[in-house]
């Protein structure tokens, strides 16, 4: 039976080469004691290669595997195939990070008679791959950012509040109006009614592709909104087709001011503000009175 | 100090409600201004909320109820003052002020009195 000791014929040269490689190796025979390792492996944990011979390999390396059904030299030499992995090196209170491969080594005859263990200290990678990964967070991030500032400029741009007469504002709604974007032209337009102190707003929805339930519960309480301030709001722009839509969703538009065209709605707010100019105040004759209180 | 005030405007009624107004002042309120529009015959009042700035439910109904109350007796309610927020939050709550006017201001209030003064001479 040839055994490992026997190997190590030209063990001055083979040396020479394994010492050269940056990287950990060790062989351990069946009972896990080390027959060869090199200097990067022994100085991984402060020692040189000639502290390790015949020493236990759990002896010398500390690794949350070992001496346990998953330490890779038994599960490689059990199952006679690599065995490949991650794991934590704990030497001198620090945690390294290592990537190792284990290959069973076998004799003549193919049996297997001890453990070739390759290991890397990936910390430096590791780092660089999580600097990497926050870096693309952050781009994501800003990138996000910058997405929601332009819908926000967006929304801004689409529904702007104009007054196209004394007294009479202008609503002009473009494109899908969902509840965030309703709730936000509803506050600017309020906000408007309130600075300018408009009786009459022209909501125009020409521009507006589909109503459905939703959109039209939304419109119906823009109209809401507009009444509570004070204001009368003109519903115009419906078409042919949303006006179909909205009789088939059984909206009840009961009290709401409609009318076909801005122009038309325009004609009619006018006409009502020079209706209300022409009425005398009629101030009530008041005799003096005290306060009630 | 009672938290509201009413002012005569002839034939309508200026009331204004401050912020910290209770239930049983808001009774009384409601009482008062009963008696007043019966006896001096009063066809509007108008409402001034700008002082308050929350107006929940407890408030709206009883606005509500005295817009009801008022309209029995032959009088009209306008309210005025609501700021932005309040409305947003009437809204929210899907608090209706249903059968009530509402103005932009007092100004406008009585316009809209003396519309409603026209209309009725008319029929």
């Amino acid at each position: 039976m040839n055994t490992l000791h026997e190997y190590r014929g030209d063990e001055g040269f083979l040396f020479e080469i394994i010492n050269a490689v940056p990287s950990g190796i060790f062989v351990t025979d069946m009972e896990h004691s080390i027959m060869i390792i090199n200097k990067a492996a022994a100085e991984m944990v402060g020692r040189t290669p000639g502290d390790c011979f015949d020493r236990k390999c759990y002896d010398i390396f500390d690794t949350p595997m070992c001496q346990t059904d998953n330490c890779t030299c038994r599960v490689a030499t059990s199952s006679g195939s690599v065995n490949k992995g991650q794991t934590i090196l704990r030497h001198g209170g620090r945690e390294i990070p290592i990537e190792y491969a284990s290959r069973p080594l076998r004799n003549h005859e193919g049996q297997i008679i001890g453990c070739v263990e390759h290991f890397v200290d990936i910390s430096e990678r590791l780092e660089q791959e999580k600097l990497i990964l926050s870096q693309q967070e952050e781009l994501i991030r800003k990138r996000e950012e910058d997405i929601r500032q332009l819908q926000e400029e967006i929304l801004e741009l689409s529904t702007p509040v104009i007054e196209v007469w004394d007294g009479i504002l202008a609503l002009p709604i473009i494109g899908a109006l969902d509840s965030h974007r309703a709730r936000i032209a509803m506050q600017r337009l309020l906000e408007y009614i309130e600075q300018t102190r408009s009786p009459f707003v022209i909501i125009d929805i020409t521009g507006v592709p589909t109503v459905d339930t939703e959109v039209a519960n939304r419109l119906l309480q823009t109209v809401d909104a507009v009444r509570l301030m004070g204001s009368e709001a003109i519903l115009t722009g419906i078409s042919p087709h949303i006006a179909l839509t909205m009789a088939h969703l059984g909206v009840d538009m009961g009290n709401i001011t409609v009318q076909s065209r801005m122009s038309d709605a325009l004609h009619l707010a006018i006409g009502m503000l020079r209706e209300k100019r022409w009425e005398s105040r009629g101030m009530p004759d008041s005799g003096h009175e005290d306060l009630i209180s | 100090m009672v938290p509201f005030s009413i002012f005569p405007l002839g034939d309508v009624l200026l009331v204004s409600i401050q912020e910290e107004i209770d239930d049983v002042s808001l009774a009384s309120l409601l009482d008062l201004l009963g008696i007043t529009v019966s006896q001096r015959r009063i066809r509007g009042v108008i409402v001034d909320l700008k002082d308050v700035d929350v107006v929940d439910s407890f408030l709206a109904e009883h606005l509500w109820s005295l817009a009801s109350m008022l309209a029995l007796l032959h009088a009209q309610t306008v309210i005025v003052g609501l700021s932005v927020p309040v409305v947003m939050t009437l809204l929210d709550f899907d608090i209706a002020l249903k059968g009530v006017e509402f103005a932009l201001d007092v100004e406008q209030a009585l316009d809209k009195l003396n519309v409603s003064k026209k209309t009725r001479q008319v029929t």
